[in-house]
């Protein structure tokens, strides 16, 4: 039996499939090239271009002198195919930022109670961030989590750290993410933030998301500027 | 015991918007009742009036409440929730939930496609559709504002029926064997332009969530455009996304 697939994509889709699969885990990595090699018995060179090829794609960092890393969560892929966010910047050389607005916890009011479906008063921690694109602003999250959900979760940079990979990292896995979108118009400090003047409409979007035994592990409002975003579904 | 510090973000207009919020909900107050006076309204919430008045627009803004035409507040009917993930007709839609969905035709008939009918449908400027201009109202009340354009060489027969009896889609799949099965759809939200405004009897300020939609046929061929405006204030759109 002779497979046509060159050699180097067929090991690019099987530590793909490992990373999907959480064989690799996040943060941890990968075995060395000279071990993949040694495995299948392939050639360096072919194993170099099946790791650039997923460093590429996003999946794995090369960290020097220490190997390469799993770096993406599964998490991205699937949401994106259900409700695209698209930039309208120019799509090459885009480079993303988040500006940490605040960090800190606070107590689950009525609302965000019935939400969480948690006691009032129970402790949640918030994030609340300003996404840049090129420098610019494109919209702002507004999070919140429960404060217990793991150990150590006041401790981490938001502005350098997805949450997703954060959950994924202590093991939380996502189940089911549902967003709302509707229309808003911006005011005060939110505007200034954003960039805009006061009253201008803006994509409002909330995401409540559940893990795999139901239980919601985050709430998040995003206001979204649609001169710098446009936000695409597929119906089937 | 976790500490709870004092932080610099929560506002004070959040602390009133949520029991505002938590007031309505209590009381069960239905659709269309008129809020207490804010005067009121402050005393029993324990709400500065300033602060009681911004959580007020701020649940206009959301569209828990609305103000009347005499600026009245009144708790607004609750807005409709369409999926933003199953191809679905907007009149079976409307009907599942309970409402009485009507079509009024503002136009309908063959004319030459604009850049942008032609540039979505893959036809050259001025190529010949069918476009047809209607107005969607719910229980009496114009909400929706749809234009479709179809090529006329797939669908030369449409001017023979009356839509606003008649749904589009049926009749393509009846008289034509042409099943909508796919929409790829682009969401922009806009203020209405003079048109708008008189169309859905509302003012400069009420902001529309557009879409814009290609739709493909089973066969993968596209055969229609649209371009629907919706009440920012009576609709929202809803994705569920499951991973297996």
């Amino acid at each position: 039996m002779q497979n046509n697939t060159p050699i180097y994509s067929q090991l690019e889709k099987l530590i793909k499939d490992k990373i999907l699969s959480g064989e690799y885990k996040f943060g941890e990595a990968i075995p060395s090239e000279r071990k993949l090699a040694e495995t299948y018995g392939i050639n360096r060179m072919t194993v170099r271009s099946a790791i650039n090829n997923l460093e590429n794609q996003g999946y794995i960092v090369k960290v020097h002198g220490k190997g390469n890393f799993v770096s993406s969560p599964k998490f991205k892929q699937s949401f994106v195919e259900g409700w695209g966010f698209t930039s309208l910047l120019r799509e090459r050389g885009i480079e993303h930022k988040d500006k940490l607005i605040f960090s800190g916890v606070e107590e689950a009011n009525y609302q965000l109670s019935k939400i969480f479906g948690v006691e009032r008063r129970t402790p949640l921690f918030r994030i609340v961030r300003l996404r840049l694109g090129d420098d610019e602003p494109l919209r702002l999250e507004d999070t919140y989590v429960p404060y217990d959900l793991f150990p150590g979760i006041e401790s981490i940079d938001y502005s350098v750290t997805s949450l997703y990979d954060v959950f994924q990292a202590n093991g939380i896995t996502l189940k089911e993410f549902r967003q709302v979108l509707s229309s808003y118009l911006i005011h005060d400090f939110k505007a200034r933030l954003l960039d805009l003047e006061d009253d201008y409409p803006v994509y409002r979007v909330t995401c409540q998301t559940m893990d795999q035994s139901d239980r919601v592990v985050e709430y998040t409002v995003s206001l979204i500027n649609p001169q710098k975003t446009i936000i695409t579904t597929s119906l089937k | 015991m976790v500490r709870i510090l004092k932080n610099k973000y929560t506002l004070t207009s959040e602390n009133s918007i949520d029991k505002l919020m938590e007031y309505i909900d209590i009381h069960h107050l239905p659709p269309r009742e008129r809020l207490p006076s804010e005067r009121k309204l402050s005393e029993l919430l324990g709400v500065s009036r300033p602060a009681l008045h911004q959580a007020i627009f701020e649940l206009i803004n959301l569209g828990v409440l609305a103000q009347t035409p005499s600026d009245e507040i009144i708790i607004a009917e609750p807005k409709v929730l369409r999926n933003m993930w199953k191809m679905r007709s907007f009149t079976k839609t409307m009907r599942a939930l309970g409402l009485t969905p009507k079509n009024k035709v503002i136009y309908a008939g063959m004319t030459e496609a604009t850049k942008e009918e032609a540039s979505a449908l893959n036809l050259t400027l001025g190529s010949p559709v069918f476009r047809l201009h209607r107005l969607r109202c719910l229980d009496g009340t114009p909400m929706v504002i749809e234009v479709a354009a179809l090529p006329a060489k797939l669908f030369p027969r449409l001017l023979e029926h009356d839509f606003s009896r008649a749904s589009l889609y049926s009749v393509l799949e009846e008289e034509y064997g042409t099943i909508p099965l796919t929409q790829e759809q682009e969401f922009l939200i806009d203020f209405p332009n003079p048109a708008d405004m008189q169309l859905l009897g509302i003012d400069a300020k009420e902001p529309l969530i557009v879409q814009l939609g290609r739709t493909a046929d089973q066969n993968g061929v596209i055969i229609e455009y649209s371009v629907s405006k919706t009440l920012g204030s009576r609709f929202e759109f809803e994705s569920i996304s499951v991973i297996e």
